[in-house]
């Protein structure tokens, strides 16, 4: 191998993982250059000597393996299983992003309500597996928030696995004013995926599709099937897939004043959406609005969880949190949601200033917490921030207190 | 102000596991690569300690006997435990496993093949593959080994991919490039591969001989021999949609098209390249390709097929015509061929640049050459993905386009946008059609088998043209290397002028009504021999502008083509205002940059600095942010330092 060369100035990495997606790249570039599926493939060891593996990456998922069990190591937005986590950032950092983490400082997000069991992991892991330099954790609200330019406002995040709103003022999280429930962008996936079955609509995944038959609108289709041998989990993956590319394709938010109206749908046109199997059919009405209006309809719903929010901050600075709301995540990209947040928000707080933001840039909107990480780590300022090696070691035992103490 | 070469000097190296490819100087017209060289080279017994006499060049028999004696598990990738005699591959799936070969290879290539002088000052072009990028991987440690090792006065690496758009003169490709041991897939959308925009299905030309090695005792030299010999071919049967479906579903219905593909079949049914490479402009070449063509013609029918082999006869049955197969199959270790290309084509957040990567199928590298893969390519395509129920309207005018668009398709300036999943947002499904582009008519030496397959060498051609003679640069020096070092190179950047050089480019028209991109040249264009006219103006000694060298300046009829609205896609926001649901529906129609209600006058100025916060590029923004919150990171800070 040739030498290396040491450049002058070594740049942060900064790690991003969600449900998901896990973003990872550059700290001082605009976007994440390695985006990596949070769900991996497990493939148990084959006989006793043998080890079990990890498929990670979203190609090496389009095809099934005998025996692959589809997995997510998180819950509740938070990681559970370190074992695969770990697997899937080596992955982004080092299979896709082709960095060396042993020689850059390593900037991780986590959600603001992460237990401090689960931040001393990740500073162990970020030390020990990937042996970083320096580490610091951002609470990705915070970033989301920088991302937009402030660091004071109300974070109003709707990703995959967790709906989340986080006060933030000066760069602080409002611990007390942090909710989240599980109504995002999978709840809507189970709700499409209950009506299209019940539409008697196959949901044939690509990977069993080996030729179609082009069908009227609406008739069954009549492709080619693949044998394979899928395991039940990744049949299950690759029907999200498929209902994933239907609500991108034809889900929109009803942008509200009020509920989502079978009647007032009626004049809309619809949308033509092809499935993988052939089968095609115009859908309009409820088949496009009512799967994204548990955000707003349960008793759990976003505007509920925003009041909440707001109301457990000091009333001083409600007003102020009601006209910064800044909304990330990319189930915020549904057509028509922050019209719909903003009614929603103004019919609840009928006194208040509701001012929403919403970066119009998808990429901007799916990766804000990346980004705001990417920017902080970047900060000329922010080199006193970080977690150093030395002082990792020299916390021995009191390394929960340690990563408590400094990233706060 | 960068210095400029002559034409004469440039050099352009293309890297591949199996071979390389070099060129000294450009011709007129250009041809593709007179010098091919095995990527090998043998330990000497020399103990001088210069990288360069360590190695040497190997005879092209000893190569093919060292590939067919070893497999890829004994190669040594480790200088120190090579043998004296041992030959090395120093390029291994795309990347370099031996750095010490690799100098040794490239020195010799530049010194006895080419025959530069030991103080050369030829600026030298690399075109290597998808696999050397990476933030601190093989593309710097190839810098440095030119700049410091090799003695290159100005060094600049080109994307093989990339490459092949060039030579193809297209903005917006998706390029296949089938090699030895693997395949590249790289998407390019105006100049650009976004992230996630590349993918390799480890399936090549060296498996399509395993494959066929069955049919002929095993015998890999019989093998590659049979697949060069235009027995075996690759068909379109079964249940996959024949070449006239495939026309008729996309609605193209015009004869270009379909002798486009007819091309290409035709393109790939000749002889070997090493053959060819021998042969000075072969004469009555014309008859014994025709005739060659008469034969396949029945070849497809017959069963079982008599191929003799160093006077050996075999009998070769309809297996023949499966050599290919594991590129398409389902496999459970890789993606195969036609998902790996959706994969990459879905990198691409937009689904028009979607389409116009779908419509534009740039099939290249060697490995294509068996006669019908891209027609197999381009019907497997249509089996699998294009969409059955595709309308023929253009896309902006076809029912349920998006209307209530969140802006996620809003062009965010020249950075690329990578791959997000949710950013088809309300999109229209694509592909409506696919197609598979041809390269330029006016490219006379480049037409035939094993040449058009050098599409990334013919790209080559043209960006060391526009890079090495032009006026604004866009390599890597001493003068850059020493301030920098090797990360220099990520400083090129070329994508405006190839940009503005490609949309001048009569080959690539857009109907400014429709969007729909022609990928088919418009014949008897005054503009089709620019390139030659202009390479002979520029040899003869004029210093016109970069693109005037090309023919392709600011003149009023090249000018007009730029302003035929190519890099504008069906105005999505228009038909947004169009729409009945969001004329006057929300509060803020068709707005989402950034939405803003209720709000009064104060917020507006917040507005204007988020505005301008999320257009500015990446070092605006630290700047910006750190003017903003650096003081708060210090106070932050000095607390926790106290």
């Amino acid at each position: 191998m040739a030498t290396q060369y040491g450049g002058d100035e070594v740049s942060a990495l900064v790690l991003d993982p969600g449900s998901a997606w896990t973003r990872a790249g550059y700290a001082g570039e605009d976007t994440p250059k390695s985006i990596v599926p949070t769900t991996y493939g497990y493939l148990p060891p084959a006989d006793e000597s043998s080890k079990s593996s990890y498929i990670i990456g979203d190609l090496e998922l389009s095809f099934p393996r005998p025996s692959m069990e589809i997995k997510n190591p998180m819950s509740d937005g938070v990681i559970q299983d370190w074992d695969a986590e770990t697997q899937i950032w080596e992955y982004a950092l080092k299979k896709r992003l082709k960095a060396e983490p042993k020689e850059h400082p390593l900037l991780i997000t986590e959600p603001a309500w992460n237990q401090p069991k689960n931040r001393e992991k990740a500073m162990e892991v970020a030390f020990e597996t990937l042996e970083v330099p320096a580490f610091y954790l951002a609470k990705s609200a915070v970033c989301a928030a920088f991302a937009n330019g402030k660091a004071t406002g109300l974070v109003v995040d709707v990703g995959a696995g967790q709906a989340s709103v986080t006060p933030v003022y000066d760069g602080f999280v409002l611990k007390k004013g942090v909710m989240h429930n599980t109504y995002a962008g999978n709840a809507i996936d189970s709700h499409l995926q209950t009506k299209l079955s019940a539409q008697q609509i196959p949901l044939n995944p690509r990977y069993l599709i080996s030729r179609r038959v082009a069908v009227e609108p609406g008739a069954q289709p009549t492709p080619t099937l693949r044998e394979t041998k899928a395991t039940q989990s990744y049949h299950a993956y690759a029907q999200s897939r498929v209902i994933n590319e239907y609500k991108e394709s034809v889900c929109a938010t009803w942008e509200g004043p009020g509920h989502f109206d079978e009647r007032a749908s009626a004049g809309r046109p619809g949308r033509t959406f092809e499935f993988p199997d052939g089968y095609n059919n115009t859908f309009a009405g409820a088949s496009r609005y009512a799967a994204p209006e548990l955000l707003f309809t349960t008793p759990h719903s976003l505007t509920t969880l925003i009041l909440q929010s707001i109301n457990a901050c000091d009333a001083d600075l409600r007003p102020f949190l009601y006209s910064s709301i800044l909304v990330t995540g990319s189930t915020t990209l549904l057509p028509g949601f922050t019209d719909r947040l903003v009614s929603e928000l103004q019919a609840a707080a009928p006194g208040a200033k509701v001012r929403v933001q919403a970066p119009g840039n998808s990429v901007e909107r799916g990766c804000a917490s990346w980004i705001g990480g990417s920017i902080l780590a970047s900060l000329g300022t922010f080199h006193q921030m970080w977690v150093s090696r030395q002082e990792y070691d020299e916390a021995g035992a009191e390394r929960l207190g340690l990563v408590e103490r400094r990233c706060t | 102000m960068a210095p400029s070469f002559r034409d004469d000097h440039l050099v352009i190296l293309e890297v591949g596991d199996r071979y390389h490819r070099a060129i000294l100087g450009l011709e007129d017209p250009l041809a593709p690569p007179k010098h091919v060289v095995l990527s090998c080279v043998r330990r000497t017994t020399s103990t001088s300690k210069a990288t360069r006499d360590q190695w040497e060049l190997v005879s092209e028999e000893d190569a093919e006997r060292d590939l067919l004696e070893r497999s890829d598990a004994q190669q040594s990738y480790e200088t120190q435990d090579v043998k004296e005699g041992e030959i090395v591959w120093p390029v291994h799936n795309g990347d370099v496993v031996n750095w010490s070969a690799a100098e040794g290879l490239w020195y010799h290539i530049l010194h006895t093949t080419l025959g530069l002088q030991p103080s050369f000052a030829n600026p030298i072009l690399l075109i290597h593959p998808p696999q050397f990028l990476g933030q601190q991987q093989s593309l710097l440690f190839a810098t440095q080994l030119f700049i410091e090792n090799l003695g290159c006065q100005a060094f600049r690496p080109l994307e093989s991919g990339l490459a092949s758009t060039y030579g193809y003169g297209v903005l917006s490709a998706l390029v296949v490039d089938v090699g030895y041991s693997r395949t590249d897939v790289t998407v390019i959308s105006e100049t650009q591969v976004p992230v996630g925009g590349r993918a390799t299905v480890p399936i090549g030309g060296n498996h399509f001989t395993k494959a066929l090695a069955a049919l002929v005792e095993g015998n890999l030299r019989a093998a590659e021999a049979l697949k060069r010999s235009g027995l075996v071919e690759v068909l379109v049967e079964g249940d996959l949609p024949t070449l006239d479906e495939v026309e008729g579903a996309a609605g193209a219905g015009d004869a270009e098209d379909v002798e486009d593909v007819a091309a290409i079949v035709a393109a790939g049914k000749t002889k070997e390249y090493l053959e060819q490479k021998a042969r000075e402009k072969a004469e009555g070449k014309a008859p014994a390709e025709e005739a060659a063509q008469e034969e396949q013609k029945d070849n497809k029918e017959v069963e079982i097929a008599k191929f003799e082999f160093e006077g050996k006869d075999y009998l070769v049955d309809r297996n023949r015509f499966k050599a290919t197969q594991a590129l398409f199959g389902l496999s459970s270790e890789y993606a195969d061929l036609i998902t790996a290309i959706a994969h990459v084509v879905n990198a691409l957040p937009d689904p028009e640049k979607r389409q116009e990567a779908w419509d534009n199928i740039i099939i290249t590298g060697h490995g294509s050459r068996i006669p019908g893969l891209a027609s197999h390519i381009l019907a497997e395509i249509y089996a699998r993905h294009v969409l059955t129920s595709a309308s023929t309207a253009p896309i902006a005018s076809r029912p349920g386009f998006p209307s209530d668009s969140t802006g996620a398709n809003t062009p965010s300036g020249s950075t690329p946008a990578p791959f997000y999943p949710m950013m088809s947002s309300g999109a229209q499904q694509v592909p409506s059609s696919a197609r598979i582009v041809k390269l330029p008519e006016y490219f006379v030496e480049w037409k035939g088998v094993g040449k058009a397959e050098d599409s990334a060498v013919l790209g080559g051609y043209l960006v060391a043209k526009v890079v090495f003679t032009g006026r604004e640069g866009g390599w890597v020096g001493k003068a850059e290397y020493n301030e920098k070092g090797p990360e220099a190179v990520w400083d090129l950047s070329i994508t405006h002028i190839m940009a503005s050089f490609l949309s001048n480019n009569p080959g690539d028209v857009t109907d400014p009504v429709t969007g729909d991109t022609n990928p088919d040249r418009i014949p008897g264009n005054a503009d089709n021999d620019l390139f030659n006219d202009a390479n002979q103006d520029a040899v003869g000694g004029n210093k016109p502008s970069m693109l005037d060298q090309f023919g392709l300046g600011s003149d009023a009829s090249t000018g007009s083509m730029t302003g035929s609205g190519r890099h504008e896609p069906p105005n999505v926001p228009g038909a947004g205002d169009n729409d009945p649901i969001d004329a006057g529906a929300g509060p803020s129609p068709g707005v989402e940059r950034p939405a803003v209600t209720g709000s009064t006058d104060e917020s507006s100025l917040l507005d204007k600095a988020s505005d301008l916060f999320s257009k500015a590029g990446p070092k605006e923004r630290v700047e910006m942010a750190d003017a903003q919150f650096g003081g708060m990171t210090d106070v932050r800070a000095a607390a926790y330092l106290e």
